[in-house]
């Protein structure tokens, strides 16, 4: 490989490289590597990687004419480094923000403390678009609402991570995480020499005790299911990956049927109880009873079952306020206003078009900005002023101006940027760090998580369906050297 | 276990195996058509035959193995194989999922391929393969639990089924036209059978022994009676963990092995073999009935 001809784009931090294009310290041992690297040697196993990806059915399907075209996901084979001090923040960030998003969901489904003390207007609670009044009241075991949550990271140019977003809805990703991390080390396994890499493959040990824990009381050896809408759905190679992994049952909502207040799979032997779902349908589909009737997906009484504290819902219903834009802004707040404590990874920068100052600015400076829709996600409904045509600024200001609840902006930040793979050639990418944070007996979260790149050249957008692809992430453990100490060096 | 996913299992076996049979006969059937120049006029049309006995349409020889949209072809049995095996992957193990996924992509990749006629031996030779490949991981890495039961009961269901009606077209062939080597020998080699029958009988090679080996052997995996009891076998064992509710599967099943297990070579040819082995396959669909009835729709 060679890294010699490797560009360094001004302005943006990049992982590998130093301003001065240098090698960064943490990187030296892996650049070492990756130069020692024929050309043709690196093609033959980066094809070798795509082989196993597509042969153990890492794909997704790309519905472009009648019959759908199987893909699999754009592997890039050079890993993102953390040092481990970077990483232990990074995790102490995360761990305050899942609790501080917990008790929120608790108070603002039970006490409403938090609103009533002004800390956050009700109407953009209840305004939310994932907000679920049929949630009143409800407490879950052990008063958890979300236990698996996957806060999107990014670095800002000056290399300062910012949480960009949380999802505690229905966070998915994580099957790549460990798929790549054992293709890698099948193909590459000279890469990982002498590093130290953390291991990621204890997740679904840690999954499944998080979901037993979530049972109801008096279930002793609680019966898990991973409720999946079914093998058209295009995360449906992660929800089979995941009962594999944890020996749960993968169900659909047909397998499904509510008897005598409990949810039961119809088996081959009748109708066998389950305590805990691990829903991966969005909880709209849930139960066509409660919510939309016209869902195919769901069971019908399964919410009533959920209610009476029968079975457990994973993540709760609901949870989806979080992931609302104009509540992301409040994080901070909340982890004040319940942990008593400063956050201790930053958001970035958030307008509100609701705050009528906010939206002034805004509107003002919409070529500027990044405008976003309060409820999309996937880098759907979005637009960046910087690289947006004046006829789509109109637009958004239109829409801005007809529901300013439903927008926010933010600053354009440069997203840091990692040596990638393109022909052949190495060259800068954005990239994001999606790591996942499991809330059970305690709170556990995955060293390092999902690395997304943006393949397109100057993209900011990296989510896969928007033409991103991923990389391994490796935390290195303790005991190697500080990102701190390196740099000093 | 879940029933749609003991549904899924058994098709997914049966269409493993449907896959690998369509390719096993087609494999030797090209072999013959390679020769037909030399072929006595008393075989008949042994195309026709082929496609009979596969229970294809009129369609050519590409299209059975390369036709998505033909049902019974190569390509759409291993589609399928594998669209059942996606629903169920968290219950098959990883290397099972793997061997069929391979094969699957080894024969898309052989359909794209300009060489794909020239090819077509080498190409249905792989699919056999990994219909052994696939076989062979299921029973090292599955436990013999209902899964196994379920996937192995859909494979040799489907075998019984695929014997008797290959049987019954080529057994109709040698009444038109005469015992004909051409007829046999493809027959044998198709089920893996043809070395292991000079063993038993030697060189005996005309319709009577070939339909008592292959339809009431009962040591040598490919024939009829084998599958038949390997198939009564499980719904027994199946039955033995579901009580009731597999009582009713495990007598079909039991009454149809036993029927093979009293059935000599002179039974059924005083019956006629296209009605002797019509009636076992009608039979062993009305036993699948039952079987879907107990486990998978309730």
């Amino acid at each position: 490989m060679d890294l010699k001809s490797y560009e360094v784009s001004a302005g943006s931090f990049d992982e590998m490289f130093a301003a001065d294009g240098s090698v960064r310290p943490l990187y030296r041992e892996i650049a070492a590597r990756l130069g020692a690297l024929g050309a043709d040697d690196f093609e033959r196993r980066r094809r070798m990687a795509d082989l196993l990806l597509r042969n153990q059915g890492v794909t997704f399907t790309v519905y472009s004419d009648e019959a759908g075209i199987e893909k699999v996901f754009p592997f890039d084979p050079i890993p993102r480094l953390l040092a481990h001090d970077e990483w232990e923040r990074i995790e102490r960030g995360l761990i305050q923000r899942i609790e501080a998003l917990n008790l929120f969901l608790g108070d603002i489904y039970q006490q409403q403390r938090i609103l009533r003390d002004k800390v956050i207007d009700p109407a953009l609670v209840y305004g939310a678009t994932f907000f679920r009044r049929e949630m009143m009241g409800m407490e879950p075991p052990h008063g958890i609402f979300t236990h698996v949550v996957g806060t999107d990271l990014i670095r800002d140019d000056k290399g300062e991570f910012l949480v960009l977003e949380d999802n505690a809805r229905n966070p998915s990703g994580v099957s790549y995480v460990l798929q790549c991390r054992a293709v890698l080390k099948r193909v590459f396994p000279v890469l990982f020499e002498k590093h130290g890499v953390r291991r990621v493959d204890d997740y679904a040990d840690w999954l499944l005790s998080t979901l037993r824990h979530s049972a109801p009381r008096g279930s002793g050896e609680p019966t898990v299911a991973l409720l999946t809408p079914g093998i058209f759905n295009s995360a449906y190679f992660e929800h089979s990956f995941l009962a594999r992994q944890m020996g749960a049952h993968l169900v659909e909502g047909r397998d499904l049927v509510v008897k005598d207040g409990a949810v039961c799979m119809r088996s081959t032997l009748g109708l066998q109880r389950v305590d805990v779902i691990y829903s991966r349908i969005d909880d709209d589909f849930i139960d066509p009873i409660v919510f939309r009737s016209d869902s195919l997906l769901g069971c019908p009484g399964l919410f009533a079952s959920y209610r009476s504290g029968m079975v457990t819902l994973a993540n709760a219903p609901g949870c989806g306020v979080c992931d609302d834009k104009a509540i992301y802004p409040f994080v901070p707040d909340m982890i004040r206003y319940y942990l008593d404590a400063e956050p201790i990874l930053p958001n970035v920068p958030t307008y509100l078009a609701s705050r009528p100052d906010d939206l002034k600015y805004i509107l003002e400076n919409l070529s500027s900005l990044v405008v976003k829709q309060t409820d999309a996600s996937g880098g759907y409904g979005m637009l960046i002023g910087t690289h947006a045509a004046s006829a789509e600024i109109e637009e958004f200001r239109q829409r801005i101006l007809a529901a300013p609840r439903n927008y926010i902006a933010q600053p354009v930040i440069s997203l840091g940027r990692h040596p990638t793979v393109v022909d052949g050639q190495l060259e800068g990418r954005c990239v994001d760090l999606r790591p996942y944070v499991l809330f059970g007996d305690r709170v556990r979260v995955i060293p390092g998580g999902l690395t997304r790149v943006a393949l397109r050249k100057g993209s900011l957008v990296v989510n896969s369906s928007q033409g991103g692809g991923y990389k391994d992430t490796w935390v290195i453990a303790e005991g190697t050297e500080t990102r701190e100490k390196l740099d000093a060096q | 276990m879940l029933s749609r996913v003991a549904d899924a299992l058994y098709w997914m076996g049966r269409y493993v195996e449907r896959a690998e049979h369509a390719a096993r006969v087609l494999r030797v059937s090209q072999g013959m058509l390679l020769e037909l120049s030399e072929v006595s006029p008393r075989s008949g049309d042994p195309w026709k035959g082929t496609l009979e006995a596969l229970a294809l349409p009129d369609i050519s020889f590409a299209s059975a193995v390369f036709d998505e949209g033909a049902s019974g072809s190569v390509v759409s049995s291993l589609y399928r194989a594998r669209e059942n095996a996606r629903q169920v992957r968290e219950v098959i193990s990883s290397e099972m999922w793997e061997a069929l996924n391979e094969t699957y992509w080894a024969l898309k990749e052989a359909a794209e391929a300009p060489e794909r006629e020239a090819d077509m031996n080498e190409t249905l030779a792989d699919v056999v393969e990994g219909g052994f490949a696939f076989a062979g991981v299921a029973d090292g890495t599955m436990r013999r639990g209902e899964g196994w039961l379920f996937t192995r009961l859909g494979q040799f269901m489907e075998r019984a089924d695929k014997v008797s009606r290959v049987v019954r077209v080529q057994y109709r062939a040698a009444t038109e036209h005469g015992d004909d080597n051409l007829i046999w020998m493809p027959l044998l080699r198709a089920c893996s059978a043809l070395e292991v029958f000079r063993k038993v009988h030697g060189t005996r090679l005309d319709r009577h022994h070939v339909v008592d080996f292959l339809v009431l052997d009962q040591e040598f995996p490919h024939t009829v009676r084998y599958s038949v009891n390997v198939v009564g076998e499980f719904a027994q064992r199946l039955s033995r963990a579901a009580g009731e509710r597999g009582s009713d599967v495990d007598r079909a099943f039991g009454r149809l092995s036993s029927r093979l297990k009293y059935t000599q070579l002179a039974d059924i040819e005083q019956a006629g073999v296209d009605v002797f082995l019509n009636g076992l396959c009608a039979e062993l669909a009305g036993a699948a009935m039952v079987l879907q009835r107990a486990y998978f729709q309730h």
